[in-house]
């Protein structure tokens, strides 16, 4: 879990970039306090918990100390002026309480299927949900973020594959795909846990590769949840019946 | 000895707070109200920050329909404009990367934010003036309308 959240933390580099190319600026919108942005602290607070992270390799007595770094780390970087708007920190600071509860509760084993599964609802709920609207449905957002010029390996096969006045049609069909696999993926989390976790760590995984790399700070997370939930799970029928 | 397989009140805490982030964006759905609310979340409008800061927990990745529209105001009043759509958190395109990188550029700007799901649509603008300090430092604040 450790790793992951490590890895999340590393793959949207380029915000470190804007916090040192923003820190000779302030954009005051009468929003986030001096504190929330303030350069210093987001540097400081969006590096200690993956060099902590890291440091646990060598010293298990910090995993501990490492979860709660996550956890601070991630919430304060979501009320940040830079870094408010970024998933990555939400699903780490859940990855944060979920690695604290693994640490401090290591005989609860059957609730470990049952948190893992619901951290994946949670996620994917957040994406169905706010996607239910005619411009997903249709197709027409994705078609205008990604399919017009969006320079990445499927958006570019895609507009060499079909041509320019096919493409809308195109964006809705992946577009309804994407939401059916979302809802099938929240559906399955009540299923057999051999088939439920690594269908949705597939998932994820797909939906980086799919559309953008930087997404990988994203699904890394959720990828290694599902893992666990593998590893360390029953089914809710065993739960039941334990 | 068996290890005690009691469900502690930190998990019940846990399990229930993950619950209560499912109910909130299942009521998206359902409840114009909280789709708004969510919107306005987007857009940094919430009427309180402390309940914006605890829904920032909530996931919520490619939601809404988000328009971004940014208009560059010169001395003579006319503007030019550009607009295009967002995954999430249109107000984004103020504070940081490419679109915060192109307003340290101009002077005078009107930044409109559209956020639409299904009947409900929320929009907001920013009026913002950009000045450079002794120090060489710069500044965009909220300007007048």
């Amino acid at each position: 879990m450790t790793v992951a959240m490590v890895i999340s933390r590393l793959v949207p580099y380029y915000i470190i970039q804007d916090a040192f190319e923003f820190s000779n600026s302030n954009l005051d919108i009468g929003f986030f306090t001096s504190l929330f942005k303030n350069n210093d602290l987001f540097l400081l607070l969006y590096c200690l918990p993956p060099i902590m992270g890291i440091l646990t390799i060598f010293k298990s007595a910090l995993l501990k100390p490492t979860a709660i770094a996550w956890i601070f780390s991630s919430l304060f970087l979501l009320w940040h002026q830079y870094s408010y708007n970024d998933a990555t920190h939400v699903v780490t600071f859940w990855s944060g309480i979920f690695t604290l509860w693994l640490l401090y509760h290591p005989a609860e084993k059957s609730n470990t299927s049952i948190i893992a599964r619901l951290l994946l609802i949670m996620t994917l709920c957040g994406g169905v949900t706010g996607k239910l609207t005619p411009g997903y449905l249709n197709g027409e957002i994705l078609y205008e973020i990604y399919f017009i010029s969006r320079d990445f390996w499927s958006y570019n096969l895609l507009r060499s594959l079909f041509h320019h006045q096919q493409l809308p049609e195109v964006a809705l069909v992946y577009s309804r795909i994407i939401l059916a696999i979302e809802c099938t993926g929240i559906l399955l989390a009540f299923i057999n846990h051999r088939i439920v976790f690594p269908l949705i760590a597939t998932l994820f995984l797909a939906i980086a590769v799919l559309n953008n790399w930087f997404l990988f700070s994203v699904v890394t997370c959720p990828i290694a949840i599902a893992t666990i939930g593998f590893l360390i799970s029953k089914t809710p029928k065993q739960i039941y019946h334990s | 000895m068996q290890a005690s397989t009691k469900t502690s009140p930190y998990t019940i805490a846990f399990i229930t707070s993950m619950i209560l982030c499912v109910i909130f964006q299942v009521a998206i759905a359902v409840f114009p109200q909280a789709a708004e609310f969510a919107m306005k979340r987007f857009h940094l409008t919430t009427d309180h920050k402390t309940i914006w800061a605890l829904t920032q927990v909530i996931p919520s990745m490619y939601n809404f329909e988000n328009k971004v529209k940014i208009e560059e105001i010169f001395d003579n009043n006319e503007a030019s404009s550009y607009e295009f759509y967002v995954n999430h958190y249109p107000a984004r395109m103020i504070t940081g990367g490419s679109g915060r990188r192109h307003l340290l550029k101009r002077s005078n700007s009107k930044v409109t934010l559209e956020s639409s799901y299904r009947d409900v649509s929320v929009t907001t603008t920013y009026h913002l003036k950009l000045r450079v300090t002794a120090d060489g430092k710069k500044h965009l604040t909220i300007g007048d309308n």
